[in-house]
């Protein structure tokens, strides 16, 4: 959910670093988002292209990486992928831990990550 | 850190930036100051209706002798919860967002400065009406619970796992009107424990303070 405020976030901080640059086109932006995170891939693809217009972003591509959940169990010990909650919904992370079925902690998984941008600059040609 | 690569269809700018981490650094600030001053703070989410409200005005009647409460209060307009909450005489401060749909941990750092932390034990903070979004925005509380009536559909736990696989306590709240609507409280329990095994479920009559006990108990106050 809030698509569009992460969005703009992420549009505001990338227009900041890019303020520096002396910037013809931006061609690609890359962000990465963690599995357990609630933020849909298709609604942040639909707001950055509505949030990116009037900017130097219009037109740029956006790639998301998705960085798998994996999970710490207190329990026994076991670290990594805990699987989807295929009762629910084969889209949901599940944070139970596969060995012994109790809650794990989140290791990796809660990001939001802009990780670099491809741009064309007026100097590079 | 930035790391520029030059290459004939252009330049890599490499930003590894966490877009929000704002949220995060102040709901870790929030935490520091909340431990500073040896307070416990519980953040409660829930539906609308849920009976977030009265779960809290029932645990302050029942801990108000023994601890000195606090209460922040989140709603998109309105004060009233927090003058139902402050009629016990705790002080209480109430947000209004006008538009969002949760408070957010810049919301409730702000609070907390309205507050003369050295007289606060126990702090509540009762979020914005709202089963989804709220779980999303760590607060920098202790413990976080999830106020569910067992009048509301019995898909709401299926529905949104997310939500509850991030709380430590749901309150399954109204359990005098479980019989009336036909509400299977067992089924409501074992969807809680199927998604999170770890949280502890809780039956309750807010109104009539039947389950407070348990309540405090599964909270560690």
């Amino acid at each position: 959910m809030h698509e569009f405020s992460a969005v703009k976030y992420m549009i505001d901080l990338l227009l900041e670093r890019l303020s520096q640059e002396e910037i013809e086109e931006v061609v690609e932006v890359t962000i990465a988002v963690g599995e357990f995170r609630f933020l849909n891939l298709d609604q942040l693809r639909f707001a950055y292209e509505i949030l990116s217009k009037g900017t130097i972003l219009e037109g740029s591509k956006l790639r998301i990486e998705v960085i798998e959940g994996v999970i710490r169990c207190d329990g026994c010990g076991y670290i990594g992928r805990a699987g989807f909650f295929e009762e629910v919904h084969d889209l949901v992370p599940s944070m139970k831990c596969p060995e012994c079925g109790k809650m794990g902690e989140v290791v990796r998984g809660n990001e939001f990550i802009l990780r670099a941008v491809r741009v064309r600059c007026r100097d590079s040609r | 850190m930035v790391e520029t690569i030059k290459d004939v269809e252009g330049l890599d700018i490499e930003l590894e930036e966490n877009i929000l981490r704002k949220n995060q650094e102040i709901a870790e600030e929030n935490r520091r100051i909340l431990d500073e001053n040896g307070i416990l703070c519980i953040d409660f989410m829930g539906s609308v209706g849920a009976g977030k409200t009265s779960v809290i005005n029932c645990l302050i009647g029942a801990l108000k002798k023994k601890y000195r409460i606090g209460v922040v209060g989140g709603d998109l307009t309105t004060k009233i919860d927090a003058e139902i909450l402050a009629s016990h005489g705790v002080p209480v401060v109430q947000i209004n967002t006008g538009r969002e749909c949760h408070l957010d941990a810049n919301l409730v750092s702000r609070a907390l400065m309205r507050f003369n932390l050295n007289d606060i034990d126990l702090l509540f903070i009762e979020n914005v009406g709202n089963v989804i979004c709220p779980a999303e925005f760590p607060l920098g509380a202790h413990r976080r619970v999830a106020v569910v009536s067992v009048i509301e559909s019995p898909y709401l736990i299926v529905k949104h796992p997310l939500t509850f696989a991030s709380v430590d306590v749901v309150v399954l709240n109204k359990v005098d009107l479980a019989e009336v609507v036909g509400a299977n409280l067992k089924g409501f329990e074992n969807e809680i424990l199927k998604i999170n095994p770890s949280a502890s479920v809780v039956k309750m009559s807010a109104k009539t303070g039947n389950g407070v006990k348990e309540l405090i108990d599964a909270l560690g106050i």
